[in-house]
């Protein structure tokens, strides 16, 4: 288990920002952290890499206990979070500091940081003060430096903040692959869902510092919707073939050629379809409606809520 | 406490020194005023014989306390004397002032006010290893020019007034001490200024007005020095010198003693 927090809370002066929340991240696994602005996802990171003391409860990362061993935490951890780069350096020499930071010296370092110059294609750049960069750019160099010792944790506290679809779906490929090669272990923090969907096994839905629900995707849905939706869309019209299925007890709304139909388990879908083909009817395709992180979301925290939520 | 830490701190902080125009500018400029073109125009000054400049040194060494100066020098190497060795003296001291507030400034403040600090705290650097790498590339780069300035000063003195001395007069007892005691000991309380302030100032420039405060003792000395109000002995300055580096001790220990990461990031938010 890379992380496993065990009823962690912070409270600062005036807001209570992370209030007991357990969770468990496994190694090689893709965690989302998702949550409206001040839900208590910063807080999280912090938390986790010791740099705040938690209020009450505790928190493994790594073998290592938040509290006691942050420094040992923080020598295997890279994060990246919306803080800046220094801005009078090249991107260059930002790594090369950072690595100079996680004791990687001479030959080692100066090849590693060539190595993540190519990936993240600044290699044109590379030389250029860090200031005249656009946004996009210089979120690259910040995940470039957060990845300058390879670490074996990575946190990411809203990569994609500020930056055009462009940039954003750019920089995403970029983490995509970094997950596909490495076989890292990341904590992604988040309030884009599509951000989260792509990259996530793992989601945690976080709202005034509690963690609302937490699993895969697959598991939340399975959670809140028990049963399953198929759509049946037929070469002929579907009326009659609702009349056929109320005959075996199962109700079916038709809709021109379309017939949309509750059943308990995927698997009853098989002799639904057997019995449609039987009585005449040609299908062009079943479709099981999921629920994807988009409907999870807004079940745990329904539009407007939580927009009202103050920190 | 780990020192290849605290020496990337060093180098994290001295790279972007160097590559901020505007400390670089103000780091040089003023040690080549003070200790170059100011001195260099009063010997010259000095050493040509104008009925204006004689009147007025004349008017500058009449109030001058006499008891200050060696004996058996003449009018022309007592008013040198008085003006190199003496009346420049403090003016000596604003240099490893400035230098140290200006960088302590930068790195403290400044990395708060360019928030960059937040990213430092996430790395394995302790608290303690990152205020010392941030001490040292304010303490170090400001004695060093201290010295150098002390050392282009004593060639320049002793090589433009050699046909009026004689010898070499220059470095006095009294600027040895300034040198070895009061160097250090004012460039560190003059960053310990600025490290307090800026856990409360909100950026480089009010951090540096603030404790340019500290200036006003060493004018004030100037002062004194030069109207002979209030003359320290030579074993006052050994005195004051090692009062400022106890004073500097029991700071450094308070620093590091109050260090709080978690009050550094959330003073940032």
């Amino acid at each position: 288990m890379m992380i496993e927090t065990t009823n962690i809370s912070k409270q600062y002066p005036r807001v209570l920002a992370v209030d007991g929340v357990n969770l468990q991240v496994e190694k090689g696994m893709v965690f989302g952290l998702l949550g409206p602005n001040g839900a208590g996802k910063t807080t999280m990171v912090r938390l986790l890499t010791g740099i705040l003391r938690p209020s009450a409860g505790s928190a493994r990362v790594l073998g290592f206990d938040v509290g006691r061993e942050g420094d040992r935490i923080r020598r295997q951890c890279g994060v990246q979070t919306d803080t800046n780069l220094y801005e009078r350096l090249s991107a260059r020499d930002n790594l090369l500091v950072w690595g100079r930071l996680y004791d990687l010296r001479g030959a080692p370092l100066r090849n590693r940081v060539d190595e993540l110059i190519e990936q993240f294609d600044l290699t044109e750049r590379a030389d250029d003060m860090l200031g005249t960069f656009s946004k996009g750019m210089k979120q690259k160099v910040a995940l470039a430096r957060a990845l300058v010792h390879d670490p074996a944790l990575l946190f990411l506290d809203e990569p994609t903040a500020g930056l055009d679809p462009e940039s954003s779906t750019d920089l995403l490929e970029y983490l995509q692959k970094y997950v596909e090669r490495a076989d890292r272990t990341v904590f992604l923090c988040s309030h884009r869902l599509e951000e989260v969907e792509r990259l996530c096994q793992s989601v945690g839905i976080i709202h005034q510092g509690r963690l609302l629900a937490c699993g895969s995707i697959a598991q939340l849905s399975a959670q809140i919707w028990r049963e399953v939706v198929f759509t049946i869309t037929l070469q002929q019209p579907a009326l009659p073939y609702a009349g056929l299925l109320l005959q075996y007890g199962i109700k079916a709304e038709a809709h021109n050629s379309a017939l949309s139909l509750v059943v308990q388990k995927q698997e009853d879908i098989a002799g639904i379809i057997r019995k449609l083909v039987h009585s005449g009817a040609e299908i062009l395709e079943a479709v099981e409606q999921k629920h994807g992180l988009h409907d999870i979301y807004f079940h745990y925290l329904p539009r407007g809520n939580h927009e009202l939520a103050k920190y | 406490m780990n020192w290849q830490n605290i020496k990337a701190v060093f180098y994290k902080d001295w790279r972007e020194l160097l590559k901020s125009r505007q400390a670089m500018v103000t780091l040089i400029m003023v040690p080549v005023i003070l200790m170059i073109i100011l001195p260099a125009g009063i010997i010259i000054s000095t050493m040509v014989k104008s009925d204006y400049l004689t009147d007025k040194n004349a008017q500058f060494m009449q109030y001058f306390p006499q008891n200050l100066l060696p004996p058996g020098l003449d009018e022309l190497q007592k008013l040198l004397y008085a003006m190199l060795v003496i009346f420049n003296a403090p003016l000596f001291l604003l240099i490893p002032i400035m230098a140290a507030s200006i960088i302590a400034a930068n790195s403290f403040a400044g990395e708060k006010e360019r928030k960059t600090l937040e990213g430092l705290l996430y790395t394995p650097v302790t608290d303690k290893e990152l205020v010392l790498g941030k001490i040292l590339v304010a303490l170090a780069p400001a004695i060093l020019i201290s010295w150098l300035c002390f050392l282009v000063y004593g060639i320049m003195v002793n090589a433009m007034t050699y046909e009026v001395f004689h010898r070499l007069f220059f470095p006095t007892d009294m600027w040895i001490v300034l040198v070895l005691l009061l160097v250090p000991g004012m460039s560190f309380l003059s960053l310990s200024i600025v490290v307090a302030v800026s856990q409360r100032a909100s950026g480089t420039w009010e951090a540096q007005q603030i404790s340019a405060l500290l200036v006003l003792p060493v004018i004030a000395f100037l002062i004194s020095q030069s109207t002979g109000i209030f003359y320290v002995s030579l074993l006052g300055m050994i005195i004051i010198g090692l009062v400022i580096l106890l004073i500097d001790a029991a700071i450094f220990f308070w620093i590091v003693k109050s260090l709080d990461r978690e009050r550094m990031l959330t003073k940032l938010v």
